[in-house]
Formats: structure tokens, C-alpha cells, sequence
């Protein structure tokens, strides 16, 4: 599998750790999504908004990790595309504190695609994986943390 | 005369050997019967157990129809056939969503939250979830795929 940020999505990420209540979100993101199968992150807590798997697939995914009795932490959704195991990330809002969002409009989506479309021709895209400690993401090609 | 006073006589007459021994028994039959401390506690966690049980069972039941409920996007809905089974789906999951509030509301009002209150917590999240997953699933078949601008700029991504 290969990962793709735009940088729309990098900076939406970064504003959402600034808050306490989320300043976990990356690692909640590297155990629900960089340490899965491309099945279990296609076919868990996502829905198929649109596309399908030959030409491209647009999901969104919840992540939050269900802790019991400490669950009501948050919620996160995150928009992605997909094409032969690419993963195009365009999009993430947690549902509750002070970036919360309780969904991305339709006008929003279209502007987020167009983007991604310039983006991967202008080959503006960031590449990312994980750290030797598989603990921090960071870009595949210069190796610096991305958050 | 005689009669009542010797009754009067043998109710005072009280040997305090007989109030020891008395004594003596009922403080026995009180200590073993005694609960120690964690006995008490033990028994107390046993009861909060058997009442979160119903709502822990209430949870598990909850996520997988969550879970159902996702999977719908996925499926190819093509006959008229089709379209009557999503829409019962979707009407189920709304009936349902009903039941899981009102059911929260009688337990929220009822049960102790320093007792209760991270169960609660959990269910009440959990029922959030269904929520969002059943506006996002309708979100998805009667917004999203009608939008043809939408749809053809995913088609044409790649």
C-alpha cells in the first residue's frame, strides 16, 4: 500500500492537535490505518460514498478506539480516495472539540477532489510511512516527521 | 397475694451469668454472619456486574448493527427489488435508534453515574455512532450518488 497526504489534509491534521483532547490522533491513525491490511481499513467503520475498486473509490472512514469507560474520548472521520492501493488523503474532522464537524458538505468535497487532481499532477502530493519505531508518520522521501 | 409475688419475685430475679451467656450467643450468631469489608465490596461489584450486563450485551448488539448498517453502501442496489430492502433497512434502523434512546433515557434517569456512569457513558456513545453511521448511509444514496458532479469527478480521478 502506498499513502498520499495532500497538504490541505496535513494542515487540518495539525490544527486538530493543537487541541489536548486530540493530541493523540496520530497514533490513533497509525494503529487504525498504517497498521492495517488494505481490507481492514476498506471494510471497517467506512462507508462507499462513490467509485468502485477498478477506477477509484471514494470512502470515508471513522476512527476512534473504543476504551471501555474511557470511550466518549472522540471520533474522527476521514475522507479518502483510492486507486490500486494508493490512498489518497484529502480530508479529516473529528466530531467533537473545537474542529468538530458533523459532516463535510458535498460543495466542500468537490473543491477537496479538484485539489487532489492538481495536486497529483503537479506532483504535489506527499508520500508518508512510518518511522524506523513505527511510532511518527513522515514523508517517505525527505523522512521528516510530518506532525 | 403469695401467687403474685412470688411471679414478681422470679421475673426480678435476673442472674447477670444468664445475660453474659445470652450476650455471648447473640454477638456469635451476629459474627458468623458478619460480611468482612471486601465480602461487602464483592458482593456490591457482583450486582453492579449483573445490571451492566444487559447493557453491555445491548452494546456488542448495537456496534454490529452499526456495522451492518455501513456495509449497505457497498452493496450494488440495482432493481426495484433492491431499493425496497434498503429502504426497510434504513426504516428498521431508524425504528431502532428510537428504542436505544428511549432505553437510554429510562437508564440514564435510573441507575447511579458514580456507579453506572462509564457504562452509560458507553452506551450512550455507541448509540451516537449508530446515529451518525444511519445520516451518513442516507447522506450516501440520497445526496452524495445523486450529485453528478460529484460522481463523475471521482470517475474521472485517475
Amino acid at each position: 500500500m502506498e499513502f498520499f497526504f495532500t497538504e490541505e489534509f496535513i494542515s487540518e491534521f495539525k490544527k486538530i492537535i493543537k487541541g489536548k483532547e486530540h493530541k493523540d490522533l496520530e497514533s490513533l491513525f497509525i494503529d487504525e490505518i498504517l497498521e492495517k491490511t488494505f481490507d481492514e481499513i476498506l471494510y471497517t467503520g467506512t462507508t462507499k460514498q462513490s467509485g468502485d475498486n477498478t477506477n477509484s473509490l471514494y470512502i470515508k472512514k471513522r476512527i476512534g478506539k473504543k476504551k471501555s469507560g474511557k470511550r466518549g474520548g472522540y471520533r474522527s472521520y476521514i475522507s479518502v480516495l483510492i486507486k490500486n492501493q494508493q490512498l489518497y488523503f484529502i480530508f479529516i474532522h473529528p466530531k467533537t472539540g473545537r474542529r468538530a464537524m458533523v459532516k463535510l458538505e458535498t460543495e466542500k468535497e468537490i473543491v477537496l477532489i479538484k485539489k487532489l487532481k492538481e495536486d497529483k499532477e503537479n506532483n504535489n502530493l506527499i508520500e508518508i510511512c512510518l518511522n524506523d519505531e513505527r511510532s511518527k508518520i513522515i514523508d517517505k522521501n525527505t523522512e521528516e516527521e510530518i506532525f | 397475694m403469695y401467687y403474685i409475688c412470688n411471679i414478681k419475685q422470679t421475673e426480678m430475679i435476673v442472674e447477670i451469668t444468664d445475660i453474659k451467656s445470652k450476650t455471648d450467643n447473640i454477638i456469635s450468631s451476629y459474627k458468623a454472619k458478619e460480611l468482612s469489608n471486601e465480602e461487602y465490596i464483592n458482593r456490591l461489584l457482583d450486582r453492579i456486574n449483573e445490571i451492566q450486563k444487559p447493557i453491555k450485551q445491548a452494546i456488542k448488539i448495537i456496534e454490529s448493527l452499526d456495522e451492518i448498517l455501513l456495509l449497505t453502501t457497498w452493496a450494488e442496489i440495482r432493481t426495484v427489488r433492491d431499493k425496497e430492502d434498503l429502504k426497510y433497512i434504513l426504516d428498521s434502523a431508524e425504528q431502532i435508534h428510537k428504542r436505544f434512546i428511549r432505553d437510554y433515557a429510562f437508564l440514564h434517569k435510573t441507575l447511579r453515574k458514580d456507579m453506572f456512569g462509564n457504562v452509560l457513558k458507553d452506551f450512550k456513545n455507541t448509540i451516537d455512532d449508530f446515529e451518525d453511521s444511519f445520516f451518513e448511509v442516507k447522506n450516501v444514496f440520497f445526496k452524495v450518488r445523486k450529485n453528478n458532479k460529484l460522481v463523475s469527478l471521482i470517475n474521472s480521478l485517475f
